[in-house]
């Protein structure tokens, strides 16, 4: 149990503040500023995660989001969230921790005898083994293969959980809060530009606090008087706990913030869209580990790390601890640790000599030091007991064999940094390697950007600041605001006199990605198989495709396959970097759209009423519409079929207030309809309406609807309800591109108007009763006639026109009345037994007069398919007329609009398959499809509408309507389209 | 005068605290007018003959009294205000060789956020800047906010319209009052 909680110190921790958390059921004690991690390290600790594929033991690796082995999961039920990083989760009082990818327990995992099979699971051993029997045998293995290895589980029940999304502008964007990105806001803030800075934690500075001076000054006392430079300029505005995650064209970034734990949260999450006019990337450089034998065992950690646990939280890592480093920046490190109060016992390093000052200074503290060493062993299973130390041999890159063993409970890692170049080549050129730092920099920026500090390969602490503030003032002077030239960028002077080694030789598992359980032996093995692009090995080894995406195991997995095939890093090259750079929830993408606020629900001025009178309602689009108002005890056919017999018989009302309606005014405007129409309006008397029907530019039917001429200059379009907004959007197109001479001005209407149909043998003598200032005899109002009026008070527009077949009318007035309309309508209608009728009953009726509506309107039928020919007009050209008159559109081979009876007292399902064969085992091939059915309420049977090949010369011949998905063939009769009245004297009158 | 049924009808009043309401601005007449390209001045002049205010440049409103005008595309000039006859006298004003007039009266609702939070709430649902110096009052812009297209007009510094099709005006205050929780939304129909 090494580590422990110091007596004192922590800068992010408040320790009048203390907190309980559960990790596997046992309580952890901690305080208001600590991590998950830093929490769990305190307490002693050491194991806290069950590795991938082998469920070696992990330990907490690092104290940032590069975390690869302390994955946990937090929550409950549907807050559940998997594969939560220790090391960035702050805790909570109550918070429900559990480790992941262990049974029992993550001390004592009985997966872990995976790793003794570890020769043939090696990577890409799926392409290799597990083969057959047959194509089948796969599909045996893989879930027991999958359930073997992984890492969180999901939760399927709803998340009760609150994501927010919002936008934020401004001039500069600054990514990172460490020195350089504090510069660059101040420096930009200061010109008065309008500045957000970002950072990952739940505090600016960034990796300061591990430093102790910048330049001359002590680093705490430069970040307290920059921080509260910059809290005094009020446009500045800092988000802490904002993760950048992906940089997007024309300067748009998304960034997700983890909400600050408190107890009255409502808010988890929040999604940002941040656009800036400029940016500067100061994302600040990952510390990168060695590649060596026993290198994940729980102990085994970042120096950085270990060092920030204990100024940050004060958590001590252990009690006993050695730093292994290849560059000078260890060896501060490692004096750091030993002032904060972790005992260093050994510093190990390659390189022939120490560092003279610091070696010094590290003597003080009674550490021993190791040049022209390396560790080439670890022991210790679930926690890090000994290592071995070799000496090392510069010119042989070879361990001599003379070895050590000492014994020590943490050993902190330091082998040089990799700056976080993510979010620069996700809007820019391939990354650059530069050997002076042995690590891959920004390359050329695509977007507008600016790099500053150690992301760009600028170490030294007063050099980052300088570069900062020289990249704010750039990106405010990019925005017009007056910024002082601040010197020359610092230029990258090397990394504390780094070696270059990333892997040490020696036997042993030694581990690249440590999320992925990648070893350095996988590596190899995939250049021997070939594998030998960067890409390749990606992919095939699966390193850095992990959620830490390889940030700590990239460079190192990509130096092992340059020096296996022989070539200089930058010559094997880099992976390009995508969006995005941390893993993002669904949840935070999706923000409050979901449930009943997934989609706008759209709703009739009538909505409410239907409502209230038990209508069940359906969506149509955005729209709901009433299906039926079902008695009680009545299924939803024997609801319509009532409904749709009251029609017949006596009167029925229905809210059609969703059908599409567009003002259609000017001198232009029946020359205009005229040319979108197939048929003629120009000659459309006013107060008359017609029926028109719309083509597509490639000759296929598009809409149909009724327009009606109300004045000289002014139509009213209707449309149906699925195609008001692609109609309205075809006529402002040919108006604005095709015709911008013809002056017609358009408005969507749809909603200004409230539509209730009147239909049925008493329709006149319920608008009679119903109406006033309006005949509406045969003489009054004949059919397809137009009339305003007066219903219950306000203005209404009465049209005659039958889409069910009956004597109908359709009554419009504004939306704010609709109300009062309609419940005129219903008392007025009361001797007649009016009944309401929905949405089935609507299409029983038309389906029974072979009304075409958008189930046969389905983008491939032809105004010929459907009978409709006699309104194509010949006289004058229109839209789609060329391409409708191709051969192919008018050939008699085509499917054409028929209706079917049902011959076996079964409903015909609509999408059945019309085939000539009677055995379901052999249909034969489709003829055709069935497009819309109901129960005919006037011929006691089932019908249908459908779409059959020369379907107008086959009346009479018996089908099979065939769904063998569903499980039905069922034969047929194929007839005339209309099923009723087929003079149409019941419309008429 | 029949009694007109507000599209927001169904949401209750609550109180959410004062930061921010969501309330109805109640439409007694709004109306679209259409100018064609060439006729488009003789349209502003004939809308300057009427007590309206000044007539705005493109992408602006101005109000005087209880009426506003708002030029929000090429020609397309949308005007509000409190008498009911407001369309027919639009209609008698423009000539139809001049340009079209369209009642949308009972077409558009129009929802009304005010408060010290509101530029917060509202930043939460659109894509575009409303930094004071971005989006200064007599603004307008034609936006969308949950799939639901609006014209959004700031009023003051603390309010901003929104005209919204009848059809999705509850929606739309649903959306609105659900982004305003963290800040504390109330709703009061006017």
């Amino acid at each position: 149990m090494p580590g422990f909680r110091l007596p004192r110190g922590g800068s992010r921790v408040d320790r009048t503040r203390p907190l309980r958390f559960s990790f596997d059921g046992a309580g952890i004690p901690g305080f208001a500023g600590d991590t998950i991690a830093s929490a769990l390290i305190a307490a002693g600790h050491t194991t806290v995660a069950r590795s991938f594929k082998y469920h070696r033991p992990r330990g907490v690796f690092s104290a940032g989001s590069e975390e690869p082995s302390a994955l946990v999961t937090l929550g409950r039920r549907g807050s559940v969230e998997p594969n939560a990083k220790a090391t960035i989760i702050e805790a909570a009082n109550g918070l429900v921790v559990r480790s992941q990818n262990a049974w029992p327990s993550v001390e004592h995992d009985l997966n872990a005898v995976n790793g003794w099979f570890s020769p043939f699971i090696a990577a890409g051993f799926y392409y290799k083994t597990f083969m057959g029997p047959g194509r089948r045998g796969w599909r045996l293995y893989e879930p027991s293969i999958r359930r073997a290895a992984g890492l969180g589980k999901a939760s399927f029940a709803p998340d009760p959980d609150r994501t927010e999304r919002a936008h934020a502008f401004c001039d500069v964007l600054v990514v990172g809060g460490g020195p350089a990105g504090i510069s660059a806001a101040l420096a930009a803030g200061q010109s008065g530009a309008r500045v957000i800075l970002c950072d990952e934690n739940p505090v600016v500075g960034g990796a300061l606090d591990l430093e102790d001076a910048i330049g001359e000054e002590n680093a705490n006392d430069w970040l307290f008087r920059a921080t509260s430079a910059l809290n005094a300029l009020d446009n500045v505005r800092q988000l802490t706990r904002v993760s950048v995650y992906g940089y997007y064209d024309d300067n748009v970034l998304g960034a997700v913030e983890r909400v600050a734990p408190a107890d009255d949260a409502k808010t988890r999450q929040r999604h940002w869209r941040i656009e800036a006019k400029h940016v500067v990337l100061a994302t600040g450089a990952l510390e990168r580990p060695f590649v060596f034998p026993g290198n994940d065992t729980p102990g085994v950690m970042l120096a950085g790390a270990a060092l920030a646990y204990a100024r940050r939280h004060g958590a001590a890592v252990g009690r006993n601890l050695v730093v292994f480093t290849n560059n000078d920046e260890g060896w501060r490190r490692a004096a750091a640790l030993a002032r904060s109060g972790v005992a260093v016992r050994a510093v190990v390093d390659p390189r022939r000599e120490a560092p003279s000052t610091l070696a010094a200074e590290l003597a003080e503290t009674g550490a021993e030091s190791l040049p022209g060493h390396v560790v080439t062993a670890i022991s210790g299973r679930t926690a890090l007991s000994s290592i071995r130390v070799e000496a090392f041999d510069l010119e042989t890159n070879k361990a001599s064999g003379a070895a050590r063993g000492l014994r020590c409970d943490g050993l902190a890692v330091a082998a040089g940094w990799n700056p976080l170049i993510h979010l620069a080549s996700q809007a820019g050129g391939p990354p650059e390697y530069d050997e002076a730092i042995h690590a891959f920099v920004p390359g050329t920026a695509r977007e507008k950007w600016i790099a500053a500090g150690s992301m760009r390969g600028v170490f030294d602490a007063a050099a980052v600041a300088a570069d900062g503030e020289r990249a704010g003032a750039e990106a405010a002077r990019a925005c017009g605001f007056k910024a002082d030239a601040a010197g020359k960028a610092p230029s990258i002077t090397g990394a504390d006199n780094l070696l270059p080694l990333f892997e040490i030789p020696a036997k042993g598992k030694a581990f690249v990605d440590l999320q992925n359980d990648v070893t350095a032996s996988d590596v190899r093995l995939a250049q021997r198989e070939g594998f030998e692009s960067v890409e390749h090995l990606k992919r095939y080894t699966t390193l850095g495709m992990a959620a830490d995406q390889g940030k700590t195991s990239n460079l190192n997995g990509l130096a092992i396959l340059a020096k296996e095939r022989g070539l200089p890093v930058p010559e094997v090259g880099t992976t390009r970097f995508r969006p995005p750079y941390n893993p993002v929830s669904l949840g935070a993408l999706v923000g409050r759209a979901r449930g009943a606020h997934l989609q706008p629900l759209r709703r009739t001025p009538l909505h409410d009423w239907h409502v209230k009178a038990g209508a069940e309602m359906m969506n149509v689009g955005l729209w709901q519409r009433p299906r039926v108002y079902a008695r009680p005890g009545e299924t939803v056919e024997q609801a319509y079929v009532r409904e749709a017999k009251a029609v017949r018989t006596s009167v029925g009302i229905t809210d059609v207030s969703t059908l599409g309606k567009i003002d259609v005014q000017g001198p232009d405007a029946a020359t205009f309809l005229d040319r979108v129409y197939t048929n003629t309006f120009s000659t459309l008397p006013v107060g008359k309406a017609r029926y028109g029907l719309m083509l597509r530019d490639d000759g296929f039917l598009f809409d149909d609807g009724t327009t009606w001429r109300l004045t000289e200059n002014r139509y009213l379009m209707t449309t149906t309800t699925a195609n008001a907004g692609p109609v309205m959007e075809h006529l402002e197109v040919l108006l604005a591109i095709a015709w911008p001479d013809l002056k017609v001005s358009l408005a969507s209407v749809t909603d200004q108007w409230a539509g209730v149909a009147v239909a049925g043998p008493k329709s006149r003598d319920l608008l009679q009763k119903a109406l006033d200032g309006i005949d509406v005899g045969d003489e009054g109002l004949p059919f397809m006639g137009v009339r305003t009026g007066r219903c219950a008070g306000v203005e209404a527009i009465v049209a005659r026109l039958s889409f069910s077949g009956e004597r109908a009318y359709e009554v419009y007035s504004g939306s704010n009345h609709a109300l009062i309309v309609w419940e005129k309508l219903l008392e007025a209608g009361k001797e007649f037994s009016v009944e309401p009728y929905g949405l089935e009953a609507l299409g029983a009726l038309r389906i029974e007069k072979g009304h075409v509506t958008g189930a046969e309107i389905n983008g491939r039928a032809t105004v010929h398919d459907l009978g409709l020919q006699k309104m194509f007009s010949t006289k004058k050209h229109f839209v789609g007329r060329p391409l409708a008159l191709r051969p192919a559109l008018t050939d008699a081979g085509r499917k054409q609009l028929v209706g079917l009876k049902s011959l076996d007292g079964k409903p015909i399902l609509g999408g059945a398959h019309l085939v000539a064969g009677a055995e379901a085992k052999e249909p034969g091939r489709s003829e055709g499809h069935v497009t819309a059915m109901c129960f005919s309420p006037r011929l006691d049977i089932y019908i249908a509408l459908a779409l059959l090949e020369r379907g107008h010369v086959r009346h009479g011949e018996t089908l099979y309507a065939a769904d063998p998905l569903r499980g039905t063939h069922g034969p047929v009769e194929v007839v005339d389209p209309c099923f009723i009245d087929k003079d149409g004297s019941r419309m008429h009158g | 005068m029949a009694e007109a049924l507000s599209a927001l009808a169904g949401i209750a009043v609550s109180d959410g605290g004062g930061r921010v309401t969501l309330g109805e601005a109640p439409v007694r007449a709004l109306v679209q007018v259409q100018a064609w390209p060439i006729t488009a001045q003789a349209v502003t002049d004939a809308l300057a003959t009427l007590p309206l205010g000044e007539i705005p440049p493109i992408g602006k409103a101005s109000d005087r009294g209880s009426y506003l005008v708002a030029y929000v595309a090429p020609g397309r000039f949308m005007v509000t205000g409190p008498d009911a006859d407001l369309p027919t006298r639009l209609t008698d004003l423009i000539p139809a060789s001049a340009g079209a007039v369209t009642d949308l009266s009972h077409g558009r609702a129009i929802l009304s956020l005010e408060g010290e939070a509101a530029a917060d709430v509202l930043q939460k649902c659109v894509a575009l800047d409303l930094a004071d110096a971005a989006f200064p009052v007599g603004r307008v812009a034609a936006t969308m906010i949950h799939h639901i297209d609006v014209l959004m007009i700031r009023r003051r510094r603390t309010r901003f319209d929104l005209w919204v099709l009848r059809s999705l005006a509850e929606a739309l205050a649903e959306w609105l009052l659900d982004a305003g929780l963290e800040e504390g939304i109330s709703f009061r129909p006017r």
